[in-house]
């Protein structure tokens, strides 16, 4: 399809053409032909600039929602000339390789915002160019089979709610050494009561320093949101925000048990898991 | 990012060439805006002088604008489309700064160049023409075309092809509108008067006016090459005017001794007058209609506005035996010497003979200097002719035919004044005369034994002006021209006056005389008769083809870059990914090619060596091309060796 300057060269075309009409003028019934000439030549060489380009492989590493990815397409040019200009696009968003040498592969990253969780197919692509004049924009479609995981958005509060009721929520792992007074700097958390009606006076557990936090999120912490998404989508931010810190957590949602720990494969555990949930799963 | 106008050289050196093509057919005034708005940009982007804003350069352009219409009273018109567009595109020029201003000014330089055809089709316009036609296209090739001038020549050589067939088939209708607007700025300088020094006038440049050619390998002397343009019949001491000339409703031409010739005139906005030889019994034309008009004229139904070509029959025995009107017998009012003269010659001369070979003496005495500074004469009309005639004795053919034709009436001899041209210059390469403002001449005819005989007084005062050439004759010095002028012109080699710079005028003049005729003379009819001369020669066009291919692909090959080797090894790299993601070991993202070759040189080992000198004929096919291709060729077969030996998959 002609590009908006093609278009704008094409009324030049056609008014030149009508002047050596109208003039009977041999020289300018000439140099519109050669210029209608040239210009339909590039249209040529802009088609088979993209009929050379091959999209070998597309794949896109497991993001989360609403935020943007990296696509990565691996393009290679099966002709015997170099193609130019090759725009690569999902959407709005578009990326240029400037050439493409025969038989060498390049890669174009484009970003890509999924809205949704869970598994997607990597949007409809386009290759396109304008090469040489852009009086002519030439492109073909290619759909993925791939999928991609996409994790629920990392949306909500960061504050954890702890209740006293909840002492097991966030409990402290540690060897126990001794009880000692309590300051006012202490935990009311760790006043260990027992101990301290025997003795009549606050006492608070002491631990070795291998101190850690430990969470465990569950569906009912969430109950105050009303949106299933939302819900899913706070959980997610905390388990991501454990996972930055490095604190140990667990996921206990449905029938769904992480068991407490921490790393790469047990965030893409819970992580999977929160994408792949459905409102059955909870009731 | 802002983009620099300078920057990009084709553009640039596009434009300026543009400007300097359409200068001459614009208004010196907008050819100055043009002018100032690239060296102000120039400024701007070299010295950081500051810009003028989007909004100016719009007001600038409406009054532009309107300063055009005021000049021409429209904007539709050829001159005033030039003018309007050639100002406002240099605005532009100011205004560059993104993509969107490229292509605007990459949209009017075309129509700028495009309008350059309506003023002239010389073929000399071509290399400008050219050269701004690949700078526009070049400036919009990204900076990542490599060989960028390689590749437009290349999409040229293809598009050749088209654009014959197109040229020639494309059918040629005529449209009327646009003759109402073409330019009317022709050369003006032809005139129907006869005043002292408008010939004198045009001698000081060297436009061509028309070319001759004639058929039938006629050998013709420049001393009889004479022109006619116009017959004026009405003097007013020196000057003559024309009066108006009836239609001549002809006889039929005789058969024998025809004289037939060609003739391409140049456009002149102010002249309908055609020019045609002594004796010509009729002038035909396709383009435009004729009128023959009494006393041998010829004239065009309209102002001639574009270049045009018409052929002519003439006949030294077509002698002109129209009766003269009382017009051409009237005695102006002469002055008291030339009165006093022809009292004391005119009872001695009786006969028609006696009274020519008088008025021949009388010139030929040797006081009479033919130069084109003679001064201006008399405070009268009558007292002018005296003068030049008894007292300066100075003057040009206009002089010298005026009062020459004055005298012959007052001896009883009607006679008239003709304005044209005499001789030009011979083009041998082409065969053809080339008659330039220089050839203007003016010469005396008069009525005796029964018909109209051309005298010119020229031929006695300056023999050599008739003989050499307007062009070669003034172009000797003012003294040699004096004494030449009465040595025996038969004894004078003209040849020695042509040097090799004659020559190559005389050839490129020649091609330019090809060129403009092919362009006048391709139309309907043309067309016609190629098509048949296509549809009866059916062997020889598709001969024509095969070989026009065949030439246009070796053009190619040697225009493209030469990165044969360079693909051929990187068609076998490709191959042999495939091979080795056939046997589980498929090449990672972003792997280079020698560490994938390393990888199968290890998985692989039984084709260890092949591997590594692949790896070293990889590396140089792609850096340096040119280096041993005869390694490609030993690894293409080995590899195809190995290919076959081994299975097609490894599970």
């Amino acid at each position: 399809m002609p590009t908006g300057f093609g278009l704008m060269f094409g009324g030049l075309g056609f008014f030149l053409l009508m002047a050596a009409l109208g003039y009977a003028n041999n020289l300018l019934y000439f140099f519109v032909f050669f210029l209608l000439s040239v210009a339909i030549s590039a249209m040529v060489i802009t088609d088979r600039n993209v009929h050379r380009v091959k999209i070998e492989t597309c794949s896109a590493p497991p993001c989360f929602a609403n935020e943007t990815t990296q696509v990565q397409i691996e393009l290679s040019n099966t002709g015997t000339q170099s193609s130019y200009l090759i725009e690569t696009k999902i959407g709005a968003s578009t990326s240029t390789i400037e050439s493409l040498t025969p038989a060498i592969p390049s890669t174009a990253n484009i970003e890509w915002t999924p809205s949704r969780r869970g598994w997607h197919t990597i949007p409809k692509l386009q290759i396109q160019s304008t090469y040489p004049f852009g009086l002519l924009r030439s492109w073909k479609v290619y759909k993925s089979s791939e999928k991609i995981l996409v994790f629920p958005a990392r949306i909500g509060s960061r504050d954890f709610r702890q209740k006293e009721s909840d002492s097991n929520l966030a409990r402290e792992i540690g060897i126990f050494r001794e009880l000692r007074e309590y300051q006012k700097t202490d935990s009311p958390q760790r006043i260990d009561w027992r101990s301290s009606i025997k003795h009549q006076t606050l006492l608070t557990k002491n631990f070795d320093s291998d101190q850690t936090k430990s969470f465990t999120f569950t569906w009912d912490q969430i109950q105050h949101l009303e949106d299933f998404e939302a819900r899913i989508s706070q959980l997610c931010l905390w388990i991501d925000d454990c996972e930055r810190a490095g604190v140990t957590y667990s996921l206990e949602v449905g029938g769904f048990l992480s068991g407490l720990s921490r790393g790469p494969a047990h965030l893409q555990k819970c992580l999977q898991f929160l994408a792949e949930l459905t409102e059955e799963q909870v009731k | 990012m802002r983009l620099l106008f300078f920057k990009n050289i084709p553009l640039a050196i596009a434009y300026a060439i543009t400007v300097l093509v359409v200068a001459p057919d614009a208004p010196l005034w907008t050819t100055g805006i043009a002018t100032f708005a690239l060296v102000y940009k120039f400024l701007c982007e070299k010295y950081d002088w500051p810009t003028i804003s989007r909004r100016m350069t719009a007001g600038f352009s409406l009054v532009v604008f309107a300063a055009v219409y005021v000049q021409f009273r429209n904007i539709l018109t050829q001159e005033a489309a030039t003018a309007l567009l050639l100002a406002v595109s240099s605005l532009k020029i100011i205004d560059y700064e993104n993509d969107r201003d490229h292509r605007l000014i990459f949209i009017l330089g075309f129509i700028l160049l495009a309008l350059k055809p309506l003023y002239s089709i010389d073929f000399y316009w071509l290399i400008p023409l050219g050269v701004c036609f690949t700078g526009y296209w070049l400036s919009l090739l990204n900076k990542v075309q490599t060989h960028p001038i390689r590749f437009l020549f290349s999409l040229f050589v293809v598009s050749i092809p088209l654009t014959l067939v197109l040229f020639f088939v494309f059918p040629r209708v005529v449209i009327p509108w646009a003759e109402a607007k073409a330019s009317k700025q022709g050369m003006v300088w032809y005139s129907d008067t006869l005043n002292p020094g408008s010939i004198s006038d045009l001698i000081n440049s060297n436009i061509l006016y028309f070319r001759a050619r004639f058929f039938d390998s006629a050998e013709v002397r420049r001393g009889l090459l004479y022109w006619r343009g116009s017959v004026l019949t009405h003097p007013v001491g020196l000057q003559w005017l024309p009066s108006t000339l009836p239609t001549d409703h002809g006889k039929a031409a005789p058969e024998r001794n025809i004289l037939h010739y060609e003739i391409i005139l140049e456009p002149d906005m102010n002249n309908s007058s055609l020019f045609g030889l002594e004796r010509t019994l009729s002038l035909e034309s396709d383009s435009i209609q004729i009128q023959k008009k009494s006393n041998g004229v010829f004239k065009s139904l309209h102002t001639i506005l574009k270049q045009t070509s018409y052929e002519g029959y003439s006949s030294l025995r077509a002698y002109d035996t129209e009766l003269p009107t009382p017009e051409m017998r009237e005695i102006p009012k002469l002055g008291e010497k030339l009165t006093a003269w022809i009292r004391k010659v005119q009872p001695k001369v009786k006969t028609e003979k006696e009274k020519m070979d008088l008025l021949k003496n009388f010139f030929s005495d040797g006081s009479f200097v033919y130069t084109f500074h003679p001064g201006t004469y008399g405070t009268s009309k009558a007292d002018g002719l005296d003068e030049f005639l008894f007292l300066r004795r100075k003057g040009f053919c206009e002089h010298y035919a005026g009062s020459y034709a004055t005298m012959a009436r007052a001896l009883g001899v009607p006679s008239r004044v003709v304005v044209g041209f005499q001789g030009g210059s011979y083009n041998s390469f082409g065969d053809f005369w080339r008659i330039s403002t220089k050839d203007a001449h003016a010469w005396a005819e008069v009525y005796i034994g029964g018909q109209w005989q051309r005298v010119d007084p020229t031929a006695w005062i300056a023999p050599l002006r008739i003989e050499l050439g307007a062009e070669s004759f003034f172009s000797l010095p003012e003294e040699e021209r004096q004494s030449l002028s009465f040595a025996n012109a038969k004894n004078h080699n003209s040849n020695f006056l042509l040097n090799w710079m004659d020559q190559s005028s005389n050839l490129l003049d020649h091609l330019n005389y090809k060129w403009t005729n092919f362009l006048l003379e391709y139309d309907t009819s043309s067309q016609n008769d190629l098509l048949v001369e296509l549809k009866n020669n059916l062997g020889w066009l598709v001969f024509s083809l095969i070989l026009l291919a065949i030439l246009i692909r070796i053009v190619l090959r040697w225009l493209q870059p030469r990165q044969i080797k360079r693909i051929e090894a990187t068609l076998i790299f490709h191959d042999i990914c495939i091979w080795g993601q056939k046997r589980d070991l498929p090449r990672a993202l972003f792997q280079t090619p020698l560490s994938y070759l390393a990888s199968l040189r290890l998985q692989f080992p039984e084709y260890k060596d092949f591997f590594s000198e692949f790896e070293n004929v990889y590396d140089s096919a792609l850096y340096n091309p040119g280096e041993n291709p005869l390694n490609l060729k030993t690894i293409k077969s080995r590899w195809n060796k190995i290919k076959r030996e081994t299975p097609p998959t490894i599970s």
